[in-house]
């Protein structure tokens, strides 16, 4: 193990230029680009958002379409119009605190319209799930007889494009069900570290389906409650990609998840979309990425986890092998009746053994004997023990 | 250092811990020094509260990363040596668990 596991690959890696080629001119697509110069007919316009992936994926895609938008954590001096991402701005509470309109012509929001904009007037909503042009709609105004402008060099890394023949870019899988999110940080992917980028919309089956026609290097996915199931049937592959998990939050229950299910890295986007690339690569070279602030109270939890998994074992231990039958068949959802029944035992006898099975374990209620069961991890070792007796 | 249950490092007090964009540091006030870490290094002292066993750190390490064993313990202990060595942790005594 070298000292560098659990820190993101610094080694360089080639990273095309935006501005190549025929593409549009692009001031640099990273964040904090206060003071950016009014573009056309358009005003400044300033990006909200404590994500810096997210911010850096909007202004990349905005600039290969012309439009010149700064992303920034707080700044917005000088802004005309103002892009609020409600989800990842001063989200200390359940809204966002209110944004004075000083000079603000529009504010547009992007999120989800019943979080509520904290007392901020919103000009225009667009959600997380809504297409690219209806942002850039949003922002230009819509103003009728102009087209939206068609991103130069055309869409690449979208999920219907193949790759190109010859190329030897890595090939990512990206799985996220929000659309803007997802077709945003793909084409920033593609167009800014060179990735092949087929993306799904976060469903298991069409993730896995691509992940075997295209044979990724790496799978990226949101967190989400399939993870588990994702992470599982990917490892089953032949040739199984790793998953990294991008969490737009930083949840240190997500990074347990994410590790738990199988997942070979976690990162967020506060490190921008270098950090993400710099997070596929490692990932790709057979590394496991855990942010570094993250995993100090990762271990830590892990640890803990161990210790109750060890401690309800040594309460395990004392059952009779009846008594773990009747606490597995109660960690399954069943009642006396239902003990009784699948032990071929009356309903008084599966009564009295949970009595003792309660005892012995010093808890006061089934639901507790569940719980412990349940938190301490042991179901799976529970059903093994049973099954030993039982053969 | 070997794996004992009977004496666990602990972080001293006079040391904090300072987090920069792309780099961690121990600072020790008493001793007027600094030690930058590697994010490995970061959160093996974190866990340096004396109450936590080397060996538990090397069963959470390698449920994290694809590591032999052998070679999580020996990497973790030269950490935990290492912040000894330079008064970063210090050990405290705790009964042996009975077996």
């Amino acid at each position: 193990m070298d000292g560098r596991r659990g820190v993101l690959a610094t080694s360089s890696f080639p990273r095309l230029k935006a501005g190549s080629g025929t593409e549009a001119e692009h001031p640099g697509g990273g964040g904090g680009m206060d003071g950016g110069e009014v573009v056309g007919h358009y005003d400044r316009i300033v990006l909200l958002t404590d994500d810096p992936a997210f911010g850096e994926a909007i202004t990349s895609m905005c600039a290969r379409r012309g439009i010149r938008v700064a992303s920034s954590g707080t700044g917005r001096a000088g802004a005309g119009i103002v892009v609020l991402d409600l989800a990842h701005f001063g989200a200390t509470s359940a809204a966002p605190p209110a944004l004075p309109r000083d000079g603000v012509k529009r504010v547009i929001a992007i999120g989800d319209l019943a979080r509520g904009a904290g007392g901020t007037d919103i000009d225009a909503w667009v959600s997380l799930d809504a297409r690219c042009e209806e942002l850039l709609v949003a922002i230009t105004g819509g103003r009728s007889g102009e087209p939206v402008p068609k991103p130069a060099g055309g869409q690449r890394g979208t999920s219907e494009t193949e790759p190109g023949a010859g190329e030897a870019n890595q090939h990512i899988v990206f799985a996220e069900p929000h659309r803007l999110l997802r077709d945003a940080l793909a084409e920033a992917l593609h167009h800014e570290y060179g990735f092949e980028v087929t993306a799904t919309d976060g469903d298991v089956a069409a993730t896995v389906l691509q992940a075997q026609r295209v044979r990724p290097s790496v799978v990226v996915a949101a967190p989400s409650r399939d993870l588990t199931d994702l992470c599982e049937r990917l490892n089953a592959l032949e040739d199984s990609p790793p998953t990294l998990v991008l969490d737009r939050d930083g949840s240190e229950d997500l990074l347990l998840q994410a590790i738990e299910s199988g997942a070979a890295g976690y990162v967020t986007g506060h490190g921008g979309l270098e950090a993400l690339a710099e997070a596929v690569h490692a990932i790709a070279n057979g590394e496991s990425v855990v942010p570094p602030a993250m995993l100090g109270p990762l271990l830590r939890r892990l640890i803990q986890r161990q210790r109750e998994a060890s401690s309800a074992m040594e309460r395990l231990v004392v059952l009779t092998p009846r008594e773990r039958e009747v606490l597995a068949l109660l960690a399954d959802g069943r009642d006396a009746a239902g003990i009784a029944a699948v032990l071929f035992i009356s309903p008084e006898t599966a009564r009295t053994h949970l009595q003792r099975v309660l005892r012995k374990l010093g808890v006061h209620s089934r639901r507790e004997a569940v719980a412990l069961v349940a938190t301490s991890g042991l179901a799976e070792r529970l059903g093994r023990m049973v099954e030993r007796n039982a053969s | 250092m070997s794996l004992s249950t009977q004496r666990l490092p602990r972080r001293r007090d006079d040391v904090r811990l300072d987090d920069h964009e792309f780099h961690s540091y121990l600072v020790s006030t008493e001793l007027g020094v600094a030690h930058e870490l590697n994010a490995m290094a970061r959160a093996v002292w974190e866990l340096c509260d004396g109450t936590t066993r080397v060996d538990e750190v090397v069963d959470a390490i390698c449920q994290v990363f694809d590591v032999e064993r052998e070679v999580a313990v020996a990497d973790v202990s030269a950490v935990v040596d290492q912040l000894a060595a330079a008064q970063l942790v210090g050990w405290v005594d705790v009964p042996r668990e009975a077996s």
